[in-house]
C-alpha cells in the first residue's frame, strides 16, 4: 500500500520540521544588537552544531552551508519519492553545469560550485561538458547541455545560463505534472520568473530581444501578454493576472519611489513559499519534502540577509524590509 | 658666502651680468611657480568635488550590490560576476600646461553585456553593476586628474626649488661677490692712490 | 490491496454459487456437514480481516511514530496510545469468532449440528463485524499516524489526537454490537 511508504518519513519529518526557525524567533534573531550576537543567538538552533568558540560573524556562509548540505543529505536518504525531492537538488546540478560551462568557454577555473549537493558529480559533469566523456546525465540537462557544446562558438554567456535555467523550469514542471500543489508551485514560479524579467528588462535596460529570449514558456501567463504590455508608458497591476495582483502592486509602488525591484523579489519568494505551505497539511504525499527543502533554503536566505545586514552595518528598516516570511 | 674668483674687473663685469641675468630668470620663474599654483589649486577644487561625487555614487552602487550580496548566495554571486567581459577601450596621450607634460586619458568605448542569467539572479545584481558601469567613465576621468596633479605637484616642488635657489643662494652669493669684488677694487684704487700720494710726497721733498 | 480482498472475497462467493449450479446441489440445500463449515468460514472471515486490517493500521501508525522518534527520541509514551489503537479492531473480530466457535460448541464436548441454514446465518453475522474492523482500522492507522504527526509538532495536543482516532474506532464498535447480536440470534 502507497502510504506506509510516507508514514515513516513523515514522522521523521515533521519531527524535522520542528527545527526550522519559525517567525517569532526570526524577529528576536532581527533585533540581535550586532553579528555577533545573531551568532550566539544561533547557537541554540540546528546551525549551532557548526558553531565553535572560534567561529566568527564573518564564516556565516560556511555555517550556512554546512547546515543545508546536512539537512539535503537528510531528506535524501528519508524521501520515500526520489522523483520529486531530487527535482530540487537538481537545481544545484543546473547551477553547476552553468558555472562549468562558463568556466570552459572562458577558460578559466572556477570554485564556486556547489559541491555534496546536487546528484551528479562536479567531475562527472566536467568531463561531460569538456567531451572527455559521457557519463548519465539527467535527461533534460543532457539535451540542453549537447545542444549548448552544439553552437558554443556563436553564443553568448547569457544565452547559455538563461538556456539551463529555462531547460530547467520546463523539466520541473513536466515532472511535477500529477502533483497538483507542485505544478502550481512551478507554474507560478515560472510566472514570476517571466514578470521579474520582464520588470528588469523593460524598466531598467529597455531590451526585448533580451526579454523574448529568457521567456520560459509553461506558466500561467502567456508570452503575448508581455510582448502587449511592452510598449505601455505606465504599468498597472491589474494587467498581469489577478493571481499576482496585490505583489505587483507594491513592486511597482516600490519601484516609483526606490527605483529598485527588491521587493518584487521578495514577493516572489514569499508567495512560492506560501503556496508550499499547504505541504504541511499534506501526509502521505512527496510534497512536504520538497517543502521542507525549499523553506530550509527560504531561511538560509534570511539568515544571511541578516548576517550580510549586520556586518555591513545596514539599517534596521532596510534588513527588516528585505526579510521574507518563514515556513512556520 | 662668496665665490673665490680673482677680483678683477673682468670677473666683475661677468659677475654683474650673471647677477642680472638670475634676476631676470627668478623674476620668470616665480610667475611660472604663481601660475602652476593657480592651476594646482584650481585642479585640486576639481578633484575635491569630483571625488566626493565618486564616492558617493560607488555607496551607492555598493549599497545595491550588498542588496545582491544578501539575497544571493556567495557562490551564485560570485559565478554571476566572474569574469564579466566588461571590454574597455583607453586611449592616452600628453598635452603641455606650462611647459609640463601631463596625460590625457580618454575611454574610447566599453561592451558591456549581461551574462549571466535574469532567472536565478537578483534585479539589485543589474542595478548595481549599472551603477559601476556609469562610474567607470568618471574614475578615469578622475585618474587622469590626479595623473595631472601628482606631476604638477612635482613640478611645483622643482619650480620652487629653483626659485629659492636662485633667491636665497645665486642671487646673494653673486651679490656678495660683488661687493667683496668692488671693495677690493676700491681698496686697491684707495691703496694705489695713496701710494701716488706718497710718492708724489717723496718726489716733492727731493 | 483493499480492492484486492473484496474480489478475493467476491471470488469465493461466486465460486460457491458456480459450485452450486455445476453440482446441482442448491445453496439452500446443501449436505448437512456444510453448516459447520459455513459457520467455521464466518469466524475465520472475522479474525482475518479484523486482523488484516489492524496489522496494517498499526503498521501505519508505529512507522510514524519510528520516524517522529528517529529525529526525536523523547516522548514514546505520548505515541503509545495512538500506535495502538488501530489494534483493538483485531480484538473484535477475535471476540465475534470466538462468539461464533461458543455457539457451535467448539470448546465444551461434541460439535453442535448446523444445518446449512444457520451455517449461512452464522457466516452473515460474521461479515459487519469483519468489514466494519478491516476497513476502520487501515482508516485509523492514517489517523493516528497523522496525530502522530500533530503531537510531534504539538507534545501538548495528543488528548485530541486520540479522540480523533476513537471516531474511527467507533464505527468498528458498531460492527462488532451488529454482529454480536446477529450471532445471538441464531436459533440453534
Amino acid at each position: 500500500m502507497g502510504d506506509s511508504k510516507y508514514a515513516y518519513p513523515t514522522g521523521a519529518l515533521r519531527a524535522k520540521e520542528n527545527t526550522i526557525i519559525d517567525r517569532h524567533k526570526i524577529n528576536s534573531l532581527a533585533d540581535a544588537e550586532n553579528e555577533y550576537a545573531l551568532l550566539n543567538l544561533l547557537r541554540e538552533t540546528i546551525y549551532g552544531d557548526f558553531i565553535t568558540e572560534e567561529t566568527t560573524p564573518s564564516s556565516f556562509e560556511n555555517i550556512l552551508s554546512l547546515t543545508f548540505q546536512r539537512e539535503c543529505n537528510f531528506i535524501k536518504e528519508i524521501t520515500p519519492e526520489p522523483n520529486i525531492t531530487n527535482l530540487f537538488f537538481l537545481k544545484y546540478d543546473f547551477f553547476n553545469a552553468k558555472a562549468l560551462m562558463k568556466s570552459s568557454i572562458l577558460d578559466v577555473q572556477t570554485e564556486n560550485l556547489y559541491k555534496d549537493i546536487g546528484l551528479i558529480s562536479i567531475d562527472d559533469l566536467k568531463s561531460y561538458i569538456n567531451e572527455e566523456s559521457k557519463p548519465k546525465l539527467n535527461n533534460a540537462l543532457k539535451e540542453t547541455l549537447d545542444s549548448i557544446i552544439k553552437d558554443k562558438k556563436n553564443i553568448n554567456l547569457f544565452e547559455i545560463e538563461t538556456r539551463l535555467d529555462k531547460s530547467y523550469l520546463h523539466y520541473a514542471l513536466e515532472q511535477s505534472d500529477h502533483y497538483l500543489l507542485l505544478k502550481d508551485f512551478h507554474k507560478s514560479w515560472i510566472d514570476l520568473t517571466n514578470i521579474c524579467s520582464f520588470l528588469r528588462f523593460k524598466l531598467d535596460s529597455d531590451e526585448i530581444e533580451l526579454f523574448k529570449y529568457s521567456f520560459v514558456y509553461g506558466g500561467y501567463l502567456e508570452k503575448s501578454v508581455f510582448l502587449n504590455l511592452w510598449k505601455e508608458e505606465m504599468l498597472k497591476s491589474s494587467d498581469f493576472s489577478n493571481r499576482y495582483k496585490s505583489l505587483i502592486e507594491t513592486a511597482l509602488e516600490e519601484y516609483q519611489k526606490e527605483k529598485t525591484l527588491e521587493i518584487m523579489e521578495k514577493g516572489k519568494d514569499n508567495f512560492l513559499l506560501k503556496k508550499l505551505q499547504n505541504a504541511k497539511y499534506l501526509s502521505f504525499a512527496p510534497e512536504p519534502f520538497y517543502a521542507f527543502l525549499l523553506a530550509r533554503e527560504n531561511e538560509i536566505k534570511i539568515l544571511r540577509i541578516l548576517f550580510v545586514g549586520m556586518i555591513n552595518k545596514m539599517s534596521r528598516e532596510k534588513i527588516r524590509k528585505m526579510l521574507r516570511v518563514s515556513y512556520v | 658666502m662668496e665665490i673665490k674668483v680673482s677680483p678683477n674687473r673682468m670677473v666683475l663685469l661677468q659677475l654683474k651680468k650673471q647677477l642680472s641675468m638670475a634676476i631676470r630668470g627668478h623674476k620668470l620663474l616665480k610667475d611660472k611657480q604663481d601660475e602652476l599654483m593657480r592651476k594646482f589649486i584650481s585642479f585640486i577644487q576639481n578633484y575635491r568635488s569630483r571625488r566626493e561625487a565618486i564616492d558617493e555614487m560607488l555607496a551607492e552602487g555598493y549599497r545595491k550590490f550588498l542588496g545582491a550580496r544578501a539575497i544571493m548566495s556567495r557562490i551564485e554571486l560570485f559565478n554571476a560576476t566572474e569574469a564579466l567581459p566588461n571590454q574597455i577601450e583607453i586611449k592616452t596621450d600628453e598635452i603641455r600646461i606650462m611647459n609640463t607634460r601631463v596625460p590625457v586619458i580618454e575611454l574610447v568605448s566599453m561592451k558591456s553585456h549581461k551574462n549571466y542569467s535574469t532567472i536565478t539572479t537578483s534585479a539589485s545584481l543589474d542595478a548595481s553593476l549599472k551603477d559601476f558601469s556609469e562610474i567607470l567613465p568618471v574614475i578615469i576621468k578622475l585618474a587622469e586628474l590626479e595623473k595631472r596633479i601628482e606631476i604638477l605637484a612635482i613640478e611645483l616642488e622643482r619650480t620652487r626649488r629653483r626659485v629659492n635657489a636662485l633667491e636665497y643662494v645665486l642671487i646673494p652669493t653673486l651679490e656678495d661677490t660683488i661687493h667683496e669684488i668692488s671693495m677690493k677694487l676700491g681698496e686697491n684704487e684707495r691703496a694705489t692712490l695713496t701710494r701716488l700720494m706718497k710718492i708724489k710726497d717723496i718726489v716733492r721733498r727731493h | 490491496m483493499k480492492s484486492r480482498l473484496i474480489v478475493l472475497f467476491l471470488i469465493v462467493t461466486a465460486g460457491l454459487i458456480l459450485a452450486e449450479e455445476q453440482t446441482g446441489i442448491s445453496v439452500t440445500n446443501l449436505p448437512s456437514s456444510w453448516g459447520l463449515a459455513l459457520a467455521a468460514f464466518g469466524a475465520a472471515i472475522s479474525v482475518f480481516l479484523a486482523g488484516i486490517g489492524s496489522s496494517m493500521g498499526i503498521g501505519l501508525s508505529a512507522s510514524a511514530a519510528a520516524g517522529v522518534m528517529s529525529e526525536n527520541p523523547a516522548g514514546f509514551g505520548r505515541y503509545l496510545v495512538l500506535i495502538a489503537l488501530p489494534g483493538t479492531q483485531g480484538i473484535y473480530g477475535f471476540v465475534a469468532a470466538f462468539l461464533i466457535l461458543q455457539r457451535i460448541g467448539a470448546f465444551k464436548g461434541p460439535l453442535k449440528a448446523i444445518t446449512p441454514d444457520q451455517g449461512w446465518y452464522f457466516f452473515f453475522a460474521a461479515l459487519p463485524v469483519a468489514f466494519a474492523c478491516f476497513l476502520s482500522a487501515v482508516y485509523q492507522g492514517k489517523v493516528c499516524a497523522n496525530g502522530i504527526y500533530m503531537v510531534a509538532k504539538q507534545s501538548k495536543e495528543s488528548g485530541k489526537a486520540i479522540v480523533m482516532g476513537v471516531f474511527v474506532e467507533f464505527y468498528a464498535v458498531l460492527g462488532l454490537l451488529v454482529s454480536f447480536f446477529l450471532i445471538n440470534a441464531v436459533k440453534m
